[in-house]
Parts: C-alpha cells; structure tokens; sequence
C-alpha cells in the first residue's frame, strides 16, 4: 500500500486544479493545466492503471496542452476572472 | 457520527478527494465567465470522472493487469483491468471534444470579439 | 458536494479486493486472458478484443470529432489567411527538436507493436506519434513541417485507420464467425496466436485514426483565424 505518494499525488493535483481555475493569464492557465494531467498520470500510474498513466501523460499531458495554446493564441489571452 | 467519519476517511480517504476535485471542476463549469475557464473546469471535472473509476479498480495487494507467469491467473493479485480499458478509450475521447470545443470557441470569438459570458450575451441581445 | 460525501459510505471501501466491481467479469477477463489470446497484458486484450465494439465505437467517436473541426473550421487556402506558427528563431529549440522528433517517432512505433507485452497499444502510440507530429509544427513552423506530414493527409490516415478497423470486422464475418471475432481469421494458425494477430491489427487501425484526428484537429485549429495573438 503506497498511501502516502497516493495522497501526495492527490494533493499536487487538487493544488494544480485549483492555480488552473485562479489564475488570470490564460496562457498561463494551459500550462498549469498540463502540470495538472502530468500529476494525474502518476496518480493512475500509483493506482496501478499503468496504461491509462501512460495516456493521460501523452495526451493530458501533451497534446491537450499545445491544443489550448493554439486557441489561446487565436482568440485573447487576458481572462477577468 | 464517528462510524460515518470513519467509513469515509479511514476506509475511503481517496474518494474524499476526488469528490473535491469533483467540486473544483463543477466550481470552474458554473462560476467562471470566461469561457476558456469553463473548458478547463469541464476538463477537471471528467479527470475527476475517470479516476473514480481508476479508483474502483484499485486492489490492496493486486499488482499491475499484465500477466505474469509466476504469478499465474489469480483474478485477486490483480488490479481489475476492465476499467482501466473503458477509460483508456475515454480519455482519447475526451481530448477529441476538447478540440471540438476549442474549434467551436475560436469561431465564438471571431464573431463576437469576445469570449465573456456576460458580453456575449449582452450582444447576442443587440443583435 | 455534501451530499456526495453523504452518499461515500455506500461505495465499496477504496482497495477492497471483494468489491463488486472486481466480480464476475473482471474475474473471467484476468483468467482467460492470457489462455484466450497468448497476450499478457490484460487491459489490451480486453479493449481490442473482448470489447471490441466498444473500441470501435470510439474510435468512430474521435474520428467524428476530427471531421467536426474539420467542417468548422477548415480553410481551403489557408495561405490567405496569415499563419500564425513561424519557425522558430532560437536554434535550441530547433536542434532539440531535430534530435527529439525521430525518438519519439520510434518509441511510438515500439509502443504500438509491443503493446500485447507492455503498456501501450493503438491509442498511447498513435498519441505519441501525433505529439512529435506537433512538435515538429510547432518548432519548425507550419509551412517547413509539411513535407513530414503533410495536412492533407492528416484526415485520409484517419479514414485507413477507421478502414482497417472495420474492414477487420468484415473479414471475420466473411470467414464465417462473427464480426470482430479474431479467432476466425483464414489463415490457419492457432486460435490464440490468430487472435493475437487481430489484436494487433486493430491495434493498428487505432492508431492511425488517433493519428490522423488529433493532427488534424492541430492543423484546423492553427490555420485559423488571423495571425496576430492581441493582449
């Protein structure tokens, strides 16, 4: 029973969820967000959902970053909120 | 009492915390004006999904689902794999939406300048 | 959020080995596995051939994604339009880029094919393979990464991919078994080696729609719109 990295990891990705929806720079926000998939996968990967780690580094991680930096740049960067 | 707060923390601590990621996501989809902010809570919010699922999966003792000769085809010394593959799939699928999403919003902003909720709203009125 | 801590207890106690989710199914899939198709990795017997429907399902689902940024957005002459990925002036980046593209490449290729032994199958692969696609355009610019994989050939890998699928699915059935059923491929092997091979075909055809539809999401996203990002 690996309790305490499984609570780590949960800790690290409720912080970075909750820095992805606080903070005012969207550009900013992409990259948090992909911070947020990248701790989420080794928290599949410490379920023991290796396979699913595995997707959720590649694409969580990865190409939903780049997608959102792309829109982010074709519509505006500031958020109000 | 207590019974209750033992059978949640002490037995199910994990699920305590993918309920508040749950409230995160839902924060994010119902509070936020902008509409970016509201994609990125909907994204928290499935992520939130899928590892309660991964979560169900888990067994104390059960080891990763790729069989291993020494350890033979005993379904209890592992993690239960079905899950694992229905989210495998989801999670594909919900990076695909997302990119719908991210389509739909960037041709939002091209017609109305704008990604606010209540702006948006505001000019759907005038026109 | 409280009535969803309410509702806590009644979930089976987190790492349960009796819990009912770990029943009857589950059980049946960690046993006959391995028996059924010489493949020890559990998780992708179970999404390429025990739920197969299921899988193909999904991937009609992503592939009906990509065709709808496709119809949204999509320019035919997206010159005009003004690009807004140049390449890039640093040349750390573009070395390491030279560097990175063709291991990720490779190791996509090796996720792929050694998916029955290993994490990994059609959807990690196919999305590593997508990702060095989009470091390219990304670091390269839009315009230098094009004779790599061009973006009109982003969406006919996703049809092959859907293809290769469900053309699998009609070989079977025309074999005489049902659709998607490995072990009646005409080519006399044993049952579980043939569906050993239907896995990795299918596998296959995953991965090329993966490919094809989250790189042309990326290129209907990027050639969008106008080319200036404004603050």
């Amino acid at each position: 029973m690996n309790g305490p990295i499984t609570a780590l990891f949960f800790l690290l990705a409720l912080i970075a969820a909750i820095a992805a929806l606080k903070v005012k720079d969207l550009l900013a926000v992409a990259v948090i967000l992909t911070a947020f998939g990248f701790f989420v996968a080794l928290l599949y990967t410490a379920l023991g959902a290796i396979d699913v780690g595995f997707n959720e580094a590649v694409l969580g991680a990865g190409v939903t970053g780049v997608l959102f930096v792309v829109a982010i740049h074709h519509t505006q960067r500031r958020s109000i909120d | 009492m207590t019974e209750f707060l033992q059978a949640l923390v002490i037995d199910r601590w994990a699920y305590v915390f993918t309920i508040l990621l749950l409230s995160v996501g839902l924060y994010g989809l119902v509070m936020k004006k902008n509409l970016i902010k509201k994609l990125i809570g909907m994204n928290i919010f499935q992520t939130a999904v899928i590892l309660f699922f991964i979560q169900q999966a888990y067994k104390h003792g059960g080891t990763v689902p790729i069989y291993d000769t020494t350890v033979g085809a005993r379904p209890e010394l592992y993690v239960n794999p079905l899950p694992h593959g229905l989210m495998l799939t989801a999670i594909v699928v919900s990076v695909a939406t997302t990119g719908v999403a991210l389509a739909l919003l960037v041709l939002i902003h091209r017609r109305y300048e704008t990604l606010n909720e209540d702006e948006l709203l505001q000019k759907l009125r005038e026109s | 959020m409280g009535l969803l801590l309410v509702a806590g207890p009644g979930l089976p106690a987190f790492g349960d080995p009796e819990s009912a989710a770990a029943g009857h199914v589950s059980a049946h899939f960690v046993e006959n596995a391995y028996l059924d198709s010489h493949t020890p990795n559990i998780v992708t017997v179970i999404i390429a051939d025990y739920r197969g429907f299921d899988t193909l399902g999904e991937v009609v689902v992503v592939f009906v994604a990509g065709l709808a940024c496709l119809f949204l957005l999509r320019r035919s002459n997206p010159q005009q339009t003004g690009h807004l990925l140049r390449r890039t002036d640093s040349i750390i980046v573009d070395l390491a880029t030279r560097v990175m593209t063709p291991i990720i490449q490779v190791f996509a290729l090796y996720v792929i094919f050694h998916g029955h032994y290993s994490p990994g199958g059609g959807f990690q692969g196919g999305a590593l393979f997508a990702g060095s696609i989009l470091l390219q355009r990304v670091s390269q610019g839009h315009e230098n990464s094009q004779h790599t994989f061009s973006r009109h050939l982003d969406t006919p890998f996703a049809i092959a991919g859907v293809l290769i699928f469900a053309g699998l699915g009609v070989v079977t059935l025309l074999a005489g078994g049902n659709y998607l059923q490995y072990d009646q491929l005409p080519l006399g092997l044993r049952m579980d080696m043939l569906r050993n091979l239907g896995i990795l075909v299918a596998e296959v055809g995953v991965a090329f729609a993966v490919v094809g539809t989250l790189v042309s999401i990326f290129d209907d996203l990027s050639c969008t719109g106008r080319g200036i990002p404004r603050d």
